[in-house]
């Protein structure tokens, strides 16, 4: 009867997990449609070293690299933010690639650029208006998927929309009178911050790298950004995914958290884990569901304990003082009267304020009354 | 309640739920979430449970079987899995059977536990409630049930018929003011007196009937023990031991023995059992009485401090009792020797089960410390000899063979 509901519910988790699919969206490591896994290959073929990072913390020595944060899904915490802003403080080159906006919380710490996640639309695309073309420097066209704008740019633009875009804020893919339009800039390059910004997230994914001059304007710009470093890193701590990650990514992330001061975190995970461990404890079958027979516990009164002890002392010279009385026929016999009837082991140990051998005095005694008897 | 699976299973998805925001993964937190709403939702059937249970016997002596029988119906709106328990006193051994069942059901159904316990320790017991434990198909949850199902049984202490006692038959004749006008079926004559029907014809005076011209028939004193008070020390050092084999279970089995044997004898017998108070039968004769003091002794328990000459002040009421007989283990009773020894009774007879021994047959230890106890118990021994005829009663005698084997010297 329990094993059935049980076997369902493993079943449908199974399901669940095989129908959703496995890795995170954007990783390095993904060969579908949403992976960055040919913009690593072709970076390495250009003689770049590729890495990517899930414990942020790890960066800030990598200063001589560049890292590319894409598609991020969260907000950092503190201490990830910290990290990261070391790494660009030491030396490090950040290549963003973000159409949402999240990674202002990394821009506005360097620059005052930022980036606006609402959708740019225009007349310049393919299939839909969503899918719009930009151009860039170098006369290359670059095709973009919903891309977001930079706003403020600081340091040189390296790709702008066509003139005939507007900013969709009611998202209905037509121009409104209020809906800001004209040129955008979608990349940005400022070599004193260090910094290449691209307001979108889709440029490098498998799909569309390969689609205009993307794969060129996005190698030639980080080309020119790394000044001459070999190394990239793509930062993977905070991308969104749509399975069931690995026991490994699981463990780093979770460590990544709590090293990361997100007190919560910990806080909760303690909490849970007492209060599990005393639920546990508290909630077994009482003992009395349980019939044990009490019938035979020994209760004991004067054999409590194993060997004799000082407590004991007591009980001994009471008994030997008895023994004295009986001998002499006194009811409180003296000193002289027990030497004259007791050996000196029994003599000493009467009258000594740091009685030894208790255990050979009791069997001497007891020698003593027998002989008597 | 919430079982331990349950805890577990609510924990994992908390914690699941944790970890998908910390992996930003969607499908995490929907097993997460799966899983708590598991445990929130799945509940134990609410049950309707009714019991009956049947034992063979309400009276049993001490060591006797006892067949206990329960029948429980059980309806429920689903199913799940059901634990039974049957509570039996704590002191009773099982010698076949069970007292539980562990079953699952469905929507309906009768569950049958029998089991036959052994009444190992003597008092009033009582069986019951029955407990019932109502687990959801998954086991996240629990729902206890209990029906005030209550059976009593008495278990009476053992009783041995002695030949021997260890005080004298006819302590009682001896003073006139204690003699008995009871009359009965003894052998010393008292006086002659009409012929009642019913009367047996072996009892007739024929002499005496011809010279008063009338059937007459002779009427005897009664012989035997006349007053006799027995004391039992049920203070809490009398519990030493274990609850089968202790200074008060000896005594009791002393005790009662005694009784029957005087009130066999046609003689008045009061009992005095004191520790927690001081519980009294006051002296009386007749087979209604052993029953009185077959209670008294069924119910003592080894408790409280109170000594032999509170015990002894009550008696005082009593008048002049000839015999006393005292079942003590002489123990932290300061009072004892003092109160025994200026008390008026013609016959003291004081009966001593031996603590250290008892000690050492329960725990199994034979050392040094046992000696010492020993060493003790003998010294209280001798100072009672000087009081009265003193007997040492050792584990697993019977009272007459402790009477046998003689006093101590």
């Amino acid at each position: 009867m329990r094993a059935g509901p049980l076997a369902a519910l493993g079943i449908s988790v199974v399901i669940i997990l095989l129908v959703i699919g496995a890795g995170d969206v954007h990783s390095v490591e993904r060969d579908d449609w949403r992976g960055f896994s040919r913009f690593r290959q072709a970076l390495e073929d250009h003689g770049f070293r590729t890495a990517s990072v899930r414990y942020l913390p790890s960066v800030e020595e990598m200063n001589q690299s560049v890292l590319i944060v894409g598609g991020m899904s969260r907000r950092y915490s503190d201490g990830e933010l910290a990290a990261v802003l070391r790494f660009h403080e030491r030396g490090g080159v950040l290549v963003v690639f973000d159409d949402t906006g999240m990674s202002n919380q990394i821009l506005e710490r360097i620059t005052t650029m930022r980036i606006n996640g609402s959708a740019l639309v225009s007349r310049d695309y393919e299939k839909n208006s969503c899918f719009l073309r930009a151009r860039a420097a170098g006369n290359m066209s670059i095709l973009m998927d919903c891309p977001g704008y930079i706003e403020s740019p600081q340091g040189t633009v390296l790709a702008n929309t066509s003139h005939d875009s507007w900013v969709d804020l009611n998202g209905n893919l037509k121009q409104d009178i209020y809906e800001p339009s004209g040129a955008f800039p979608v990349a940005v390059y400022s070599g004193d911050l260090k910094l290449l910004v691209f307001s979108d997230s889709s440029l490098i994914i498998n799909s569309m790298l390969e689609r205009e001059d993307n794969l060129d304007f996005v190698l030639s710009a980080l080309e020119n950004a790394a000044g001459g470093r070999k190394s990239v890193l793509f930062e993977e701590a905070t991308l969104a995914s749509d399975s069931v990650p690995s026991a490994g990514r699981v463990v780093e992330a979770l460590s990544s958290r709590l090293y990361m001061n997100y007190p919560l975190d910990a806080a909760l995970l303690l909490v849970m884990g007492t209060l599990t461990m005393y639920i546990s404890v508290r909630w077994r079958d009482p003992p009395e569901w349980f019939h044990i027979c009490r019938a035979f516990e020994p209760r004991l009164y004067m054999m409590r304990g194993e060997a004799l002890g000082p407590e004991d002392v007591g009980r001994v010279r009471k008994l030997i003082l008895e023994y004295v009385r009986l001998r002499s026929g006194k009811d409180a016999p003296s000193r002289e009267d027990a030497r004259s009837v007791l050996p000196m082991k029994l003599y000493e140990f009467l009258y000594s304020d740091a009685p030894e051998d208790i255990e050979g005095v009791v069997l001497e005694l007891k020698q003593l009354m027998e002989e008597q008897t | 309640l919430i079982t331990l699976r349950g805890v577990l299973t609510a924990s994992a998805g908390l914690i699941t739920i944790l970890l998908s925001m910390s992996t930003a993964s969607m499908p995490v937190f929907t097993v997460g979430f799966c899983l708590l709403v598991l445990v929130l939702v799945l509940h134990p059937p609410r049950i309707k449970a009714a019991a009956v249970r049947h034992i063979s016997r309400e009276c049993v002596a001490q060591g006797d079987l006892l067949d206990v029988k329960v029948t429980v119906a059980v309806k429920a709106p689903f199913g799940g899995v059901l634990y039974i328990y049957d509570h039996m006193p704590e002191y009773f051994g099982l010698n076949r059977g069970l007292n539980y069942a562990h079953t699952d059901f469905v929507l309906k159904s009768s569950v049958e536990i029998e089991y036959t316990v052994r009444c190992l320790v003597r008092g009033f017991h009582r069986f019951g409630p029955l407990r019932i434990r109502c687990w959801d198909p998954l086991g996240l949850h629990v729902r206890d049930v209990e029906l005030p199902v209550d059976s009593y049984v008495t278990v009476y202490p053992e009783m041995e018929r002695i030949s021997h006692a260890p005080f004298s038959r006819s302590t009682a004749v001896y003073t006139e003011r204690q003699k008995t006008e009871r009359l009965g079926e003894g052998r010393e004559f008292h006086s002659i007196r009409e012929y009642l029907p019913g009367d047996a014809t072996s009892r007739i005076n024929w002499k005496a009937s011809v010279r008063l011209r009338k059937k007459m028939v002779n009427q005897y004193i009664e012989e035997g023990i006349t007053d006799l008070v027995i004391f039992v020390d049920a203070r809490a050092v009398s519990g030493a031991g274990n609850m089968v084999m202790s200074p008060l279970e000896y005594s009791i089995r002393g005790a009662l023995a005694c009784a029957e044997y005087a009130l066999r004898l046609r003689g008045k017998v009061g009992v005095v059992v004191y520790g927690d108070g001081v519980k009294t039968v006051p002296p009386s004769t007749g087979s209604g009485h052993l029953s009185r003091i077959l209670e008294l002794l069924t119910a003592a328990e080894a408790s409280g401090g109170v000594g032999f000459s509170e015990a002894l002040e009550v008696t005082r009421a009593w008048g002049g009792v000839s015999t006393a007989v005292v079942f003590s283990p002489l123990l932290e009773d300061p009072t004892f020797f003092h109160a025994l020894e200026s008390a008026s009774f013609r016959e003291k007879v004081i009966v001593v089960p031996s603590v250290p021994d008892i000690e050492r047959e329960v725990s199994g230890q034979y050392t040094v410390r046992y000696t010492l106890a020993q060493m003790e118990m003998g010294l209280h021994i001798s100072r009672a000899a000087t009081l009265g005829r003193t007997y040492i009663w050792y584990p697993y005698r019977k009272f007459e063979e402790v009477v046998l084997g003689g006093m101590h010297a």
